[in-house]
């Protein structure tokens, strides 16, 4: 089991003490609901940093590297609907929430709609959005702990206890001024540990080779332009389902919408959002490519035969003779590999360069052959379905960097996982308090209760988000494949809701009734789609949002009774629209 | 007091603190977009 050592230790205390606490400090002085919900006054540098962190969990450090390193660059593609979703989001959702001056982005639909529209998002939005903050809570820890061997419910705990601590003190501005700071160490470190495994390549082999070895095996095509329903990732489904996917991301859900309604300014927010879609991509492609050449380098140093070590160990009890035979086979196929790659670079520039690169590809399939092996062997001894990619880039940050990186890298992926789960906590506080708390006193004629009071309420529903997502990340190991459950519920529904607001913002005759019955006939054929159709999941985002549209404006012009309701202004009293 | 004619500009309405307009930095951000996506497939041919 792998250890730090004492100076990562103090690199990895003092980076996430010296973040809380700076951020604690900072934000000190919260005093109304307001300020915890909004946080205003904010600039776009740290408003562009924490859109960007809120979307980085520690997952994106872990399992997107792992990705490059056994599918190559080519999920990158997934992320080319985001800068034109930015643009869209800057020029048409910020003004739309600026103007109205809401606190979240449901509050939104009721000034369009009615209370019922307003009701449907939040609730989409905090069954969706609670799921993934446990999720957010869980996916590293179980990886934390199995391979730096510390305890499982204590990583879950310490990790949401920190978070809800800083998020209810601080609010909205803590939030957003400990991601500014986490996501510098995470940019930091991301170009540290770039930096680190080009250094490990081996002597002869450039930067230039290891991207050829890479492209000669298949890892490096970043870009296809087939048009394929069934590819998860070429560039029109990252194009157009990205385009969708992201729109509703940033432009609906309140943990991304609350980031940047923080603005102290409309062109803060909107700078904030177009920073994001400016280093979105790089970003992405960075880290990717790390994985790339993480897998170069394990074509000329012997890589375990599986990264999961305590899956391996575990798996050898009762099937040992398959494991070592397997391992036996995993080391031919790592020197075959080797010298084929070998052979590859000496063949650069020669005739002979083709029918190098054909050995080195077939080499290196025999080679993924026998990982894929290894897996189906482990996996039916555990009965469980192993990951092993998502152990790859931690396996070689722990075996590969000095001292003292190795709590810096740490550092990055527990930065990430925090920044997530306070945009997730704070963000279903919000819309707990003012959607519904707030709505529904609103609604039962109680008189306002003071500032104070409703502040209290905020912070209450934000350590009560806070418990429940710690509750689910310590239950989920009980689910088999519950975080790609979860993942796929999730981009159901968001089609749906970008449809509620696709409507509210450009097709000004509907109303509530004929949009309401739009969304829940959108919400059942996506459903359907799911379960008896092979359709890449990015796709649901269009045909859902689509379906909203398009159902809607039908029944609105098949029930004459209807009447088409008027633009909501700034001053227009909550359900002043008629529906 | 305000000239006759003039209202004051809504603050959604405003330009941004530079480049003058909106657009500029919209087509900004796109034209950046279309040069990776031309990056990418030029390193695609290369590697492979």
């Amino acid at each position: 089991m792998n250890r730090l050592a004492a100076l990562d230790w103090i690199v990895l205390s003092g980076t996430i003490a010296t973040i809380v606490l700076y951020g604690a400090w900072r934000s000190r002085g919260v005093r109304d609901v307001d300020s915890f919900v909004r946080g205003d006054a904010l600039r776009w540098p740290t408003i562009g940093l924490s859109i960007m962190a809120t979307q980085a969990s520690a997952i994106t450090f872990i399992s997107t590297p792992g990705q490059g390193f056994a599918d190559g660059m080519r999920f990158v593609q997934f992320y080319f609907g985001l800068p034109l979703a930015m643009i869209v989001v800057s020029a048409v959702f910020v003004p739309a929430y600026h103007r109205l001056k809401v606190r979240t982005a449901y509050e939104y639909l009721e000034h369009r709609f009615d209370a019922r529209v307003r009701l449907l998002g939040g609730v989409l939005f905090l069954l969706g959005r609670g799921l993934a903050t446990g999720i957010t809570i869980y996916a590293p820890s179980i990886i934390l702990s199995q391979i730096l061997g510390w305890p499982l419910q204590a990583t879950i705990w310490a990790m949401g206890i920190v978070v809800i601590v800083y998020t209810v003190l601080g609010g909205t501005r803590a939030v957003s001024i400990t991601q500014k700071q986490q996501m510098i160490v995470m940019l930091a470190g991301l170009g540290v540990a770039a930096i680190v495994v080009i250094l490990r390549l081996p002597e002869g082999v450039s930067v230039g080779g290891a991207v050829k070895i890479a492209g000669a095996v298949g890892r490096m095509d970043i870009i296809s332009f087939g048009l394929d329903l069934t590819s998860r990732y070429n560039f029109w489904s990252g194009l157009l389902g990205g385009f969708f996917l992201q729109l509703s991301y940033f432009g609906t859900d309140q943990s991304q919408v609350q980031r940047y309604l923080g603005g102290s300014s409309v062109a803060e927010s909107r700078l904030g959002l177009l920073f994001n879609g400016i280093f979105k991509v790089p970003m992405q492609f960075l880290i990717l490519f790390i994985g790339v050449m993480v897998f170069v380098f394990y074509v000329f140093s012997r890589p375990p035969a599986y990264f999961d070590q305590p899956a391996m160990a575990q798996a050898s009890a009762g099937h040992g003779a398959e494991i070592a035979a397997l391992t036996a086979r995993h080391d031919q196929a790592f020197e075959a590999r080797r010298d084929a790659a070998l052979g590859f670079l000496a063949a650069r520039g020669t005739p002979g360069e083709d029918a190098a690169r054909e050995t080195l590809h077939a080499a290196s399939t025999r080679f993924d052959d026998v990982r894929r092996d290894t897996k189906q062997v482990i996996d039916h001894a555990l009965d469980a379905k192993t990951n092993d990619n998502d152990y790859v880039f931690l396996s070689f940050v722990l075996a590969h960097l000095p001292i003292g990186l190795v709590g810096l890298l740490i550092a990055v992926i527990l930065c990430a996982a925090m920044s997530a789960i306070a945009s997730g906590l704070i963000s279903l506080g919000a819309t707990t308090t003012v959607d519904f708390y707030l709505r529904l006193r609103q609604h039962l004629g109680r008189p306002a209760a003071s500032s104070r009071h409703d502040l209290r309420v905020s912070q209450t529903a934000t350590i009560a988000w806070g418990l429940v997502a710690i509750g689910f990340a310590s239950a989920a190991s009980l689910f088999a494949n519950l975080i790609e459950a979860v993942n796929i519920l999730g981009s159901i529904f968001y089609g749906t809701i970008l449809g509620l607001f696709i409507v509210a913002f450009f097709v000004r005759r509907v109303t509530a009734t004929p949009v309401l019955i739009g969304a829940i006939v959108a919400q059942a054929l996506v459903v359907i789609l799911f379960v008896a159709s092979s359709l890449s999941y990015l796709w649901y985002n269009v045909i859902g949002c689509a379906a909203v549209v398009l159902v809607a404006l039908v029944i609105q012009a098949v029930v004459p009774a209807t009447r088409p309701a008027p633009r909501a202004t700034p001053t227009d009293p909550p359900g002043a629209a008629p529906s | 007091m305000r000239e006759p004619g003039h209202e004051p500009m809504s603050e959604v309405d405003r330009p941004p603190p530079f480049w003058g307009r909106w657009r500029r930095i919209y087509w900004l951000v796109a034209g950046l977009f279309a040069a990776e996506v031309v990056g990418f497939w030029l390193l695609s041919r290369w590697a492979s």
